[in-house]
């Protein structure tokens, strides 16, 4: 029997679990609209039984969500991103990407942990706001406590992104709610009394359905993250003994007068990447067609300083772009013979044109051959789009 | 707008071509606001033909609109007369009117019980309120409480009205003091029971929707029904907006079971099409998929699988989730999606 009329109408965990997998997976209209996406649209269309529905004459319920949802944080927007334990940032929204036939959407976290050990990393633990969802283990906030509306906050569902992932902070928690959110991660008995209570969870209950929706996302937003702090991990680095980044800047120039960059750099990997030399140091290469060329800075460090550099010409010989991914694979033209230890550094730019590194590098100098994957989002047109930003660092010192 | 003189009254600036445009700006904001918050037609004492025609209820609140406007010839109401967010203060405080005017047992019998329950639980020695802001009213019979997650539709349906009630309850019945009194502690015992015999705090909306599971709060007239197609008793527009299926619509079962065909992967489409199309066991699945021996596992493991996939895909949707569950539905989405399993599995 349905309820009866009324100004409010009673919370339906049913609907309110579509609402959920709607909010979560399918293609805002900006998206949905977006003829470069055609495809992938269809191919959600196909499967999903709420965009069925707009077919049919439904209302867009994801614009509607979409401006209920995000009002805190289009009121009042931080000026600066800085990442701090308990706050809440929504995940970057050129970060939202298409995993399968569905649209991933980025959710709110709370920043649990920054890594000691790895700069960039970060513990989050992922947000819902729709409170009829919470279950046990869920910590349920009123706009009082966050700042940013009411919501409930998944302590067991905690997961690694890099700082970089995140937008500007919306909310924040206190010292006390910080505490609870860990000891409940712990334990999901283990809440203090003014948390407000939950109901255990039935047979058939939705919010099993959207647990598992949760982790679903979650997912698709750390693994790129993990994948890319592995990398660093991995990545033997470059020495350098400048005490900034603008020091190096300042040393190419003094070498090479006329080197510029088109975007600020942020890191000395950046500078020797994104440095551009002025057209008529660049190497002449026959011009084909079919081949996309772009230069790369040749480096030579020596004793943690540049000893000097000069541009060579890279070619692509193939490039492949999947539903996440951009692959490309092509190889260094005229390498000289002493980069048989050398560094690749590559970087390619996002949406704002910030410059993001890829997810793997493989790296052959003796066949001075490369082979790269970046994570697929959207490009700006009227930057180096095309092509990939890249810097051979041969060291010297390095391995003695 | 235009300057104002000193003398300027009430009944001028009505009849003033920017007292017309606010009138007519507010009465579409207040249409709307009949259909989300579910005024009372009663307070405009119209013919249902009327009701049906959107056009003529705007006329029709524009005119009421007007009268409030001049009876109420009040200090605040004249302070529109040069405020640029008139139209918005105006469609606030005749809705408030509104609400007041039909908040009677025979007009608004949803908000005139919400009412009389808070003030009787308010006033009662047996019960403790506590009404936060901006959050609903709530109560409990314990002075010490916790808050809990907002019930929902699913946790009330094991909740009985005691005794007798259950079968002979109707709004009259219900609207008395000691009713009220007796059936709102056997609501909050039960609530308390869910969390474990915990004290908790209930909110009123809450007990509202447990009594409307039994009691009809509907009158003769009731606007956002009529208006908007919605048979009585169908689930209106839910808190995000959009409105979910009213009425069961075959065809949408139809498109629903073709997406779920979609979903499945090769080998779930044909395990799942010979177990429930062909009647196979998972031992002549396996055989018939080229398997020997041990294989009626895999055949298991695939079924299961696609049974997994299909309880995720339905578990939200109208007439063919649990709590939902219309059996024609089923057997249309189940047939629908067999015929297209069969046709995939023929043309892959």
């Amino acid at each position: 029997m349905a309820f009866a009329v009324g100004e409010k109408q009673m919370n339906n965990r049913r609907q309110a679990l579509s609402r959920a997998r709607q909010y979560r997976t399918c293609p805002p209209r900006i998206v949905a609209q977006d003829r470069h996406s055609a495809d992938k649209v269809k191919r959600h269309m196909a499967v999903c039984p709420y965009c069925s529905g707009q077919e049919k004459g439904m209302p867009d319920p994801w614009e509607k969500l979409a401006a209920r949802i995000s009002r805190p944080e289009i009121q009042q927007p931080a000026k600066k991103n800085t990442v701090s334990v308990g706050r809440f940032h929504y995940v970057k929204p050129e970060r939202a990407c298409w995993r399968g036939d569905y649209y991933y959407n980025p959710p709110l976290v709370l920043v649990m942990a920054v890594s000691p050990d790895m700069a960039d990393a970060i513990q989050v633990a992922q947000t819902y706001h729709e409170l009829c969802m919470a279950g046990p283990g869920d910590l349920i906030l009123y706009n009082d406590q966050t700042g940013c509306g009411d919501l409930f906050v998944e302590c067991w569902h905690t997961y690694t992104l890099q700082v970089d992932d995140l937008g500007p902070p919306v909310g924040k928690v206190s010292d006390e709610v910080l505490q609870a959110v860990f000891d409940a991660g712990e334990n999901k008995n283990n809440m203090p009394d003014w948390v407000p209570l939950t109901l255990p969870m039935t047979d058939q209950d939705p919010r099993i359905y959207f647990r598992e929706l949760e982790v679903e996302c979650g997912f698709v937003f750390s693994e790129p993250s993990v994948d890319g702090l592995l990398r660093q991990i991995e990545k033997p680095g470059i020495c350098l003994s400048y005490p900034a980044s603008e020091d190096l800047q300042a040393d190419l120039v003094s070498k090479t007068p006329g080197l510029h960059w088109h975007a600020k750099p942020e890191t000395v990997e950046q500078v020797l990447a994104l440095a551009r030399y002025p057209d008529e140091m660049l190497p002449l290469a026959a011009a084909t067609a079919d081949i996309p060329r772009f230069p790369v800075n040749l480096v030579y460090i020596h004793k943690g300083r540049v000893k000097r550099s000069c541009p060579l010409i890279a070619e692509i010989l193939l490039k492949q772009e999947t539903k996440s991914r951009i692959t490309i694979s092509g190889r260094i033209m005229d390498l000289p013979n002493d980069v048989h230890k050398s560094d690749l550094l590559v970087f390619w730019p996002d949406y704002a044109g910030r410059p993001l590194q890829p997810f793997t590098l493989n790296w052959n100098p003796s066949g001075a051959d490369f082979f790269i994957t970046f994570a697929q989002v959207r490009r700006r047109s009227d930057t180096w789009a095309d092509t990939p930003a890249m810097a051979l660092v041969c060291d010297s010192g390095k391995g003695k | 707008m235009t300057p104002v003189p000193a003398e300027y009254d009430i009944d001028q600036w009505v009849a003033s071509s920017d007292g017309q445009s606010v009138i007519h700006r507010a009465s579409g904001s207040i249409l709307q606001d009949v259909r989300e918050k579910r005024l009372s037609l009663l307070f405009l004492n119209l013919e249902r033909s009327a009701v049906e025609n959107p056009e003529t209820m705007l006329a029709e609140i524009q005119s009421a609109l007007t009268l409030f406007l001049l009876e109420k010839n009040s200090t605040h109401l004249q302070g529109l007369t040069h405020d640029p967010n008139a139209a918005i203060k105006l469609r606030h405080w005749f809705v408030r009117f509104w609400i007041d005017q039909t908040r009677r047992p025979y007009q608004d019998r949803y908000r005139y019980l919400y009412k009389r329950i808070t003030n009787i639980l308010r006033d009662s020695d047996r019960f403790y309120t506590h009404a936060p802001d901006q959050k609903g009213t709530f109560f409990s019979m314990a002075p010490e409480n916790q808050t809990t997650a907002p019930l929902c539709y699913e946790d009330l349906e094991g909740i009985d009205m005691p005794g007798e009630m259950a079968r002979f309850a109707d709004f009259d019945s219900i609207n008395h003091k000691k009713t009220i009194l007796a059936i709102s502690g056997h609501f909050w015992q039960q609530v308390s029971e869910l969390f474990g015999e915990k004290a908790v705090w209930v909110e009123i909306k809450a007990l509202m929707a447990w009594i409307g599971r039994t009691v009809s709060f509907e009158n003769m007239l009731e606007t956002a029904q009529s208006l908007e197609d919605n048979p009585a008793g169908a689930p209106p527009c839910n808190r995000m907006g959009y409105k979910e299926y009213s009425t069961y619509d075959p065809e949408m079962v139809k498109v629903w079971a073709q997406k779920a065909a979609r979903i499945l992967s090769e080998k779930e489409r044909l395990v799942f099409y010979l177990r429930y199309g062909r009647d196979m066991g998972l031992q002549a699945i396996a055989e018939y998929m080229g398997s020997h021996g041990r294989s009626a596992g895999r055949s298991s493991y695939w079924l299961d699988k696609a049974h997994h996939r299909l309880k995720t895909f339905l578990r939200d949707l109208p007439w063919l989730s649990p709590e939902d569950l219309s059996e024609e539905a089923f057997s249309l989405f189940r047939e629908t999606l067999l015929d297209h399993l069969k046709e995939m599995v023929l043309m892959p």
